[in-house]
């Protein structure tokens, strides 16, 4: 009797284990849906693990202003399609460590601000201005921390080829409407970006540097 | 051995019906800052109107400390209007109104987002040499050159570049199954 009561309960128990409301570990939360051609993707599973450690021993690490984070662009921009203003999507590329605790992760996402674009012209060469100096990035814990980044790119000018043909009278219309090259901010190019200010973490009891070795 | 196999089941049983519970349910509120990222150049001439540009959510979202929306999830932007260059100057422009995205359990939530994008107009341009072209057709022929040229002036398309991040919100709260 309790044998088929027995086989009567695993039968029950069969569709239950695989129905939506359970989550296995090795299954947890990949989609086809969530996977896009973003290189930090498998790292956002890292970024969670934090999260979900014990919160009772938090430890404070304070990240100072100065703080260099190395990022790249996930993908080339040009001057020609941008506007001051716009937001473009960067990746910290490697980990950022304060006393030994990693503060950001490889593959942690950020925005950048377009602070000035200008855009080449068919006129006398003009040449593309790309010019970036701010955005953020976001640690382990999903704070934003504003950056400061030195970022200029200019594209080729044609002045002096352009000046060249309008010397001659019957090319002048040449000259005058020579157009310059745009600027690029290619895609994966490193860019050295500091934090601005002073920024306190609460880190819960996550593995110190040596500790992940 | 058999009322232990019977326990044994009878837990595992039990353990089942518990699971489910330990997914927390959270409510994503309306109105939350979602920034999405185009990963391809898309120009008037790529796409048509009431078409939909697929992007995905360049950061995650979190709520009560819990990422409810991960990075990468697919995002789909409505275009409501694509305009292309035309006479007069007139420059090309794609809309973007609207979009969802989806769950990793697959509910679609609704965006507030909205982006109009414009090339170079060249209408001025094109009017002044069109002003310009027509008392020369009577002073001398050249006139008759001028005024086709400078009516037919286009202005610049328009390209929505890669990378671009665009600025949105969600249109209504919805729940999302977070596991432990």
């Amino acid at each position: 009797m309790k044998f088929i009561i027995s086989l009567g309960l695993l039968l029950s128990l069969c569709p239950s284990a695989f129905a939506d409301g359970i989550t296995f570990p090795d299954t947890k939360k990949i989609t086809t849906q969530s996977i896009q051609p973003l290189k930090a993707a498998p790292i956002t599973q890292e970024t969670e693990k934090p999260a979900e450690s014990n919160t009772k021993n938090q430890q404070q690490v304070m990240i100072p202003a100065g703080t260099q984070i190395p990022i790249s662009s996930n993908y080339t921009i040009n001057s020609n399609h941008v506007k001051a203003g716009d937001m473009i999507a960067i990746t910290v590329n490697e980990a950022v460590t304060v006393n030994g605790r990693n503060v950001f992760k490889p593959g942690a996402s950020g925005i950048l601000y377009i602070g000035k674009s200008i855009p080449s012209r068919p006129c006398y060469g003009q040449a593309g201005h790309l010019v970036i100096n701010s955005g953020y990035v976001t640690d382990i814990e999903g704070n934003k921390h504003f950056i400061h980044v030195v970022c200029s790119e200019k594209g080729i000018s044609k002045r002096k080829r352009a000046m060249l043909l309008s010397a001659t009278i019957i090319l002048l219309p040449f000259g005058v409407f020579t157009e310059g090259k745009p600027a690029f901010l290619q895609a994966g190019r490193y860019l050295h970006a500091s934090t601005s200010k002073n920024m306190t973490l609460n880190l819960a009891s996550t593995p110190t540097q040596e500790q992940s070795r | 051995m058999k009322s232990l196999i019977s326990l044994i089941l009878i837990a595992l049983f039990v353990i089942s019906w518990i699971s489910p519970a330990c997914a927390e349910t959270i409510t994503l509120p309306a109105g939350t800052r979602i920034l999405v990222t185009l990963p391809n150049n898309i120009t008037h001439s790529s796409i048509e109107s009431a078409g939909t540009i697929q992007a995905y959510l360049t950061e995650d979202i979190r709520e009560n400390q819990k990422i409810v929306l991960q990075k990468g999830s697919m995002v789909l932007l409505h275009v409501d209007k694509v305009q292309n260059p035309g006479i007069l100057g007139r420059p090309g422009s794609i809309q973007i109104n609207g979009g969802t995205i989806n769950s990793t359990q697959g509910t679609k939530i609704p965006l507030n987002i909205s982006r109009l994008t414009s090339g170079k107009s060249r209408r001025k341009a094109s009017i002044a040499y069109t002003i310009i072209s027509i008392p020369l057709i009577f002073v001398c022929g050249i006139g008759i050159y001028m005024l086709p040229s400078a009516l037919l002036t286009r202005g610049s398309g328009v390209t929505l570049s890669q990378g671009l991040v665009l600025n949105g919100s969600t249109a209504s709260s919805a729940n999302i199954e977070v596991t432990e």
